[in-house]
């Protein structure tokens, strides 16, 4: 069967990519010897134990970190190439993060929250603002613009937080735990949410978390443990929840 | 939502902190504003060019004396429109605690040389015919209820009476200043009558004032009039009237220095508290910036964004601590004529804008350096 290339040149790459922390005098390998291939439009969920080098991935797949060895291609850039400057605009044109603490500015609106990316581009005041609203209304907190963070419900925040991810319209979003500090309906909301923007906007995503149940709704789930992948590559979620 | 709001948002996080921290700029720029005139009136060495009026003095020190008629020979040099002379009689008016000025002064000659004293025509023909007379500024006769026609008593303390007791004086005019920012505050006597009755000393006085045609001329008539006295043993030193005034001051010790002492040590503890609020500022907030930079704002956004913060704060508090100079300068009018003279010039405002950038700086730079710098993955993990 002939495949197209969309569907053989993955979206996100990852081969031999080691990653090390010094720990004092030692250097202890978070990341080692890691392979790993994500398509586009794949919402990806990573489990395994605390210390198996999940966040870790994760900060390299979205260019906050590089790795020491091994490279990470996305979207066909290789991203140890990219000097701080370039890894940063790289970021802002392709990747929206979603903490599990959602880090959202105290002192801003909800709306200006979602607008702070927005600062980056050539944007005027009135389109930032619409394309705000926009976003926000895309995760259903359109009535809510105004509303300081402390305002807000926790599941609230964090759709805010979702709304500041993908404002600009990234192709990847890479969600921190997304759900680790809700509770079960709020957290299947969210993740509800997530699965719409990847199934309807298209919206690569790769996510980690402890919680098996939101690891369900991801499409692939991969399991790590001591810096490498563990269990079947293939292990699969068809579907979600 | 734009960077500007971005930076006054995060200055009203902590607002009793940042307030607290401007109140202090505020008082800071304040005092500079309030003293550095002062230091520049104490400091600066008058240039004689373009000045309309020279004050002859002793050359030695303004305790010294000199003798009256050395004023008929300054009268007879080239660019000389007129001379008066002054005597500072000292003496206590009710409570040693009033302390304006007292001078004695020939009342035609000294009115003559200030045209800018303003007083009636009748008033102006008492003081110069009243061998009692005297006239007092109006912010002094407002202050002790003195009218015209009231009898004024000074006990003596340099200048004793040949009576043996009080000078009594009859107040004959209450004067203003013309384009004084303030009412004026000395009182002037007649020479005459205080001359024929002080116990010694008669025929000296304090200095001598020397009008000019040509303000130009000052500085050839000076030299004319030190080389007239000079090897006599009433040598002179010409100056302006100002440099006069300040040189009574100027013995209580450097002034300049004491000042510049004053205001070095404010500013060195102002900046170091500013300093102190800006790093601890960012560093509460160092998630956010962590978060800013994730989001794409390059390293040089992150820096500029904190030192406008620290800027911002800065130049409130010096904005507002001129202001508040400003207004107390316009007050201190009432207490000292000289002070009530000192204005917020260039010179205040340079060092305004200097220390307000080096204040800036230093507060602004080391967190603006450490947000730019710091490691996005180790700040968010830090903070959860």
């Amino acid at each position: 069967m002939q495949t197209t290339a969309t569907s053989t040149v993955p979206f996100i790459r990852l081969s031999g990519v080691e990653r090390r922390y010094r720990r004092g005098q030692q250097e202890v390998p978070v990341l080692s010897g890691l392979d790993l291939a994500i398509t586009a439009g794949e919402f990806v969920a990573f489990m395994g134990p605390s210390g198996s080098g999940k966040s870790t991935l994760l900060n390299l797949i979205g260019g906050l970190d590089v790795p020491d060895a091994g490279e990470v291609i996305v979207n066909g850039e290789e991203l140890k190439s990219l000097n701080d400057h370039a890894l940063t605009q790289w970021r802002s044109l392709h990747v929206g993060f979603v903490f599990q603490s959602y880090h959202l500015l105290p002192v801003l609106t909800a709306r200006e929250n979602v607008e702070l990316p927005l600062l980056l581009t050539g944007l005027n005041a009135k389109e930032r603002r619409q394309h705000a609203s926009i976003a926000l209304d895309i995760v259903g907190l359109a009535d809510r613009a105004d509303h300081l963070p402390d305002e807000l419900s926790g599941g609230q925040q964090q759709r805010v937080a979702i709304a500041r991810a993908i404002v600009t319209d990234p192709s990847l979003l890479v969600c921190d735990e997304p759900t680790g500090g809700l509770d079960r309906a709020t957290a299947t909301e969210i993740l509800t949410l997530l699965q719409a923007l990847n199934t309807q906007h298209r919206k690569t995503i790769v996510m980690v978390t402890h919680d098996p149940q939101a690891a369900a709704f991801a499409s692939r789930c991969l399991h790590m443990d001591k810096g490498v992948l563990v269990g079947s590559p293939d292990s699969m979620n068809e579907g979600g929840a | 939502m734009n960077h500007f709001k971005l930076v006054i948002t995060a200055l009203r996080r902590q607002r009793m902190r940042t307030g607290l921290t401007i109140a202090s700029l505020v008082t800071a720029f304040a005092l500079l504003g309030l003293l550095q005139p002062v230091r520049e009136l104490f400091t600066q060495r008058s240039s004689l060019a373009g000045a309309g009026r020279l004050a002859v003095l002793p050359k030695h020190s303004i305790a010294d004396f000199l003798p009256v008629r050395a004023a008929a020979r300054i009268r007879d040099l080239p660019q000389v429109r007129g001379v008066a002379h002054r005597t500072w009689f000292g003496g206590t008016f009710r409570d040693p605690k009033n302390t304006f000025a007292r001078w004695a002064v020939p009342p035609a000659e000294f009115l003559a040389l200030h045209p800018e004293i303003v007083l009636s025509d009748a008033q102006r023909d008492a003081f110069v015919r009243t061998r009692t007379g005297a006239i007092v500024g109006k912010a002094t006769a407002e202050k002790y209820g003195l009218k015209v026609g009231d009898n004024v008593t000074l006990v003596p303390d340099i200048w004793g009476n040949k009576n043996g007791g009080t000078w009594e004086f009859q107040l004959v005019g209450i004067f203003e200043l013309e384009n004084a920012a303030a009412a004026p505050v000395d009182m002037f006597l007649n020479y005459e009558y205080f001359d024929e009755a002080r116990v010694w000393g008669r025929g000296l006085v304090s200095y001598i004032t020397v009008g000019l045609d040509d303000p130009n001329a000052a500085d050839s008539v000076a030299a004319q009039i030190d080389a007239l006295y000079a090897n006599s043993d009433a040598e002179t030193r010409t100056a302006s009237e100002q440099e006069y005034a300040l040189s009574f001051a100027r013995q209580i010790g450097n002034v300049g220095l004491i000042v510049a002492g004053i205001l070095g040590a404010v500013f060195f503890t102002i900046a170091m508290l500013a300093a102190n609020t800006m790093s601890q500022a960012i560093r509460e907030r160092t998630a956010e910036l962590a978060v800013l930079r994730t989001l794409g704002f390059q390293r040089a956004r992150v820096f500029v964004l904190v030192l406008a913060e620290s800027c911002a704060m800065t130049l409130l508090g010096a904005l507002s601590g001129l202001v508040v100079a400003q207004l107390l300068i316009g007050s201190l009018a009432s207490v000292s004529a000289q002070l009530g003279a000192a204005r917020i010039g260039p010179a205040t405002l340079g060092w305004s804008v200097a220390l307000a950038a080096i204040i800036a700086l230093l507060a602004g730079v080391p967190p603006a350096w450490r947000a730019s710098r710091m490691r996005i993955v180790d700040a968010l993990r830090r903070s959860g």
